[in-house]
């Protein structure tokens, strides 16, 4: 159902009190303007812990991976309601 | 001081924190798979996919042609399980004795926190409150509310959807507990019900007034227990982490491919046997028990159990009777599930071995590695490409997550 993408991304945040949301990302050339984060979870890898954002623009909805360890940002999959 | 305990239940778990994450799959029916394969299993599923019949226990397959709109995800254990850490905070922030019950469920005792069960109640909306506000909008739970834990747990799973349920006293029970089924009891099952139907016990209220002395001498401490579950009377109590603590550690998997295939099924034991014991070695504990099982298809299958003089400790010291009785077994169908664990728990000591012993050093610093670098970071020869072999799982009831 979901289409599994793991590519790095450039996303633009904002920092709020004890949050950070995702506000648009790059991916392929194209800006992604995010409407909504509907879900945050986390997971391990060793002693990281990467943070999962669960985002929707429009009619997309991607889940975005921080790892704050190296700050990068992966695509980590995609689904389109279109 | 009146005792009051609440018992939360989160409405179609699993599902309900898939469609959270992503709202295109909001109001729609969706099953949230062990496995995609047509032989995978539905761990999961929406309200809106029950309606349609596609419950847990459903076949991939069986779904589909159930309702060929049926969203199918595959689980993410990772999220359930940092979901549940937020919602556990959340409740644990209203008493210091919390007990989870599972993944999805869990106990506070209120006693003294709360004046009383309007307070509870108020307090029970603030909770279901902040899962909305904190968590998700879209996850949903059933309260319970009463004087013992068992009746706080009938109590949630007789709320409906999204809703909080209160037995606050003894006149409360008997209009609730009246039309239900013996088997809508936590506890009881079909077999446990045919021993009360055998007494003459067929309804709940029947149960309720019947001599305990009678009921004792025929079913034992079951009987008794359940006696006092249906009348109000406490026996149990909110249970420490410690006391929570499995007796027994031990990884199951269902295989994709059913086969007699020895070395392929080698390969799942061993894998099996690599998690059970990192999960030992995290413990700090020994076992002086091994089990192993496997299920052929149809029905039937195979389960040995040792006890040992020496305790085990590395992945290898688990795998090897196991694996022997894997070699030596004839399998005569194709095996479907292989299941392999330790027993008999003690605290690690340090005790120097008579002979020198290099591998469990080597079986600690693996962890060590995994446990900075990422699991199967390095691994041992015989786990080359079974990375899609048993992968993490939230096991039934699990709590030590």
């Amino acid at each position: 159902m979901y289409d599994q993408i793991n590519e790095p991304i450039e996303v633009l945040v904002s920092f709020k009190t004890n949050e950070i949301v995702p506000q648009l990302f790059s991916w392929r050339r194209k800006i992604y303007k995010i409407s909504q984060v509907h879900l945050v979870h986390t997971s391990t890898l060793g002693r990281q812990t990467l943070y999962h954002f669960s985002v929707t623009d429009e009619v997309n909805y991607f889940q975005l991976v921080f790892n704050p360890f190296n700050l990068s940002w992966v695509l980590e999959k995609l689904y389109s309601s279109g | 001081m009146q005792r009051i305990i609440l018992h939360l239940d989160m409405n179609s778990y699993f599902a309900s924190v898939e469609q959270q994450a992503n709202p295109f799959f909001r109001n729609k029916p969706l099953g949230v798979c062990a496995y995609l394969s047509p032989n995978g299993c539905i761990i999961a599923s929406s309200v809106e996919a029950k309606k349609v019949g596609v419950k847990t226990g459903c076949r991939v397959y069986q779904a589909v042609k159930l309702c060929p709109q049926v969203i199918l995800v595959e689980n993410d254990p990772n999220k359930y399980r940092s979901v549940t850490q937020k919602l556990f905070g959340i409740m644990k922030s209203y008493s210091d004795s919390f007990e989870p019950y599972s993944i999805d469920e869990a106990f506070l005792d209120l006693t003294g926190w709360c004046r009383d069960f309007k307070q509870a109640e108020y307090l029970a909306e603030k909770i279901r409150g902040r899962v909305k506000a904190e968590i998700g909008s879209w996850l949903r739970c059933s309260i319970g509310l009463s004087f013992t834990k068992f009746l706080a747990k009938f109590a949630s799973d007789t709320a409906g959807v999204d809703s909080t349920l209160m037995l606050p006293d003894q006149a409360s029970l008997e209009p609730v507990f009246r039309g239900r089924q013996l088997t809508d009891l936590w506890g009881v099952n079909r077999r446990f019900k045919k021993h009360l139907n055998a007494l003459g016990i067929r309804t709940i209220a029947d149960l309720r007034v019947f001599p305990v002395q009678n009921l004792f001498s025929a079913l034992g401490k079951p009987g008794y227990w359940l006696y006092c579950h249906v009348n109000g009377l406490e026996i149990d109590h909110l249970r420490s982490l410690e006391e929570l603590k499995s007796k027994s550690i031990g990884h199951s998997y269902c295989l994709p491919r059913w086969t007699v295939d020895k070395k392929y099924l080698s390969a799942v034991l061993f894998k099996l046997a690599s998690k059970v014991g990192v999960r030992l070695r995290e413990r700090k504990q020994l076992a002086y028990g091994v089990y192993v099982h496997w299920s052929y298809i149809g029905q039937g299958g195979l389960s040995k159990s040792f006890k040992l003089k020496k305790p085990v400790y590395t992945t290898d010291d688990i795998f090897r009777p196991a694996q022997q009785v894997l070699s030596r077994a004839e399998l005569s169908h194709k095996v479907t599930m292989l299941a392999i664990g330790v027993f008999n728990l003690c605290p690690m000591f340090k005790q120097p071995e008579l002979f020198f012993r290099p591998d469990l050093n080597l079986s600690e610093a693996m962890d060590q590695i995994n446990g900075r670098y990422g699991s199967q970071m390095i691994y041992r020869g015989l786990l080359w490409k079974t990375e899609n072999l048993a992968k993490d799982r939230i096991g039934f009831r699990k709590i030590d997550f």
